[in-house]
């Protein structure tokens, strides 16, 4: 039991727990700055752990679609993305009507 | 030269896709178009001939969904429930995953429907507590410095990157519990 406790200790000193890895994964996804060890330390935990592999996996994919651009969504003709006339128009008088007011 | 009578034909739908998928609804994208657009009238002398009338659009564009979540995040709450961290809480497995709550299903390799998974993740978004959402689009704007993110929201780096763990963890859990999958 003792020799248990003291490899899970050691094992944590030298690893990162699953918590610890999804923080730094979601640092690394979101631009944060990560200490070179930590970095060494939670790309280990995920060679080896599948459960955070995918989080972190999930995650990316979660993020590409939250930023996907209009010339991204354009390649696939099933998202066309398009304002509709009637709006456009409502817009376009908006603006003549607001350029008056802003004497251009 | 800026000319706006030809915005909506030459940047409308460009705009429009942009938007699209950051916010709830069609009509409230829809908006934050016009809404850009009237602005940017506004502020034409701002505009400085070195950058591209759309690369300007888009970021006046982007200040106005970060200014849709804002107003958001002043309505009053409504009740969220508090999430919990799917993580062991002590023991000998403390930190690792609660099996029961760990990542299983959707295969992140395999092609999604865009359109329904959008559906579901701004169902996900609406469970975030108002702040932590907010502070959560301006990082997937990112179209702020973290200093700034942390002032407009009163909190501190160290808060910052908890909030963007706490949120990264709830909406990919929200995201399986809801039942998406690469099959529907
Ligand atoms: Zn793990």
């Amino acid at each position: 039991m003792k020799i248990k406790k003291t490899m899970i200790s050691w094992m944590d000193r030298v690893i990162l727990d699953c918590k610890q890895t999804t923080f730094y994964t979601v640092k690394e996804i979101d631009h944060g700055k990560i200490p070179w060890l930590k970095k060494l330390k939670y790309k280990t935990h995920l060679s080896y752990c599948s459960h955070c592999k995918k989080f972190y996996k999930q995650t990316k994919k979660i993020d590409a679609v939250l930023k996907i651009t209009p010339e991204e969504l354009e390649k696939n003709n099933r998202y066309q993305l398009k304002l509709n006339t009637k709006t456009k128009e409502n817009i376009v008088k908006q603006i003549k009507k607001n350029q008056n007011y802003y004497n251009l | 030269m800026l000319n706006p009578e030809l915005w909506v034909e030459k940047h409308g739908d460009y705009l429009y896709a942009y938007v699209r998928y950051k916010v709830p609804s069609k009509e409230i994208a829809e908006d934050i178009v016009q809404e850009t657009f009237l602005s940017a009238l506004s502020s034409m002398k701002h505009f400085k001939g070195n950058s591209n009338e759309r690369t300007w659009l888009i970021s006046i564009l982007k200040r106005r969904i970060i200014d849709y979540y804002r107003k958001e995040a002043k309505k009053k709450e409504r009740n969220i429930s508090s999430y919990k961290l799917p993580f062991e809480e002590e023991g000998a497995l403390k930190g690792h995953w609660l099996e029961n709550r760990a990542p299983h299903s959707w295969e992140p390799d395999a092609e999604i429907n865009i359109d329904q998974f959008h559906k579901v993740l701004q169902l996900c978004l609406s469970i975030l507590n108002p702040k932590q959402r907010l502070v959560f689009i301006m990082k997937i704007l990112d179209e702020s410095h973290n200093d700034e993110i942390c002032q407009e929201v009163g909190i501190s780096i160290n808060n910052l990157w908890t909030i963007m763990h706490r949120a990264r963890l709830q909406i990919r859990e929200c995201i399986e519990k809801k039942g998406y999958s690469n099959e529907n």
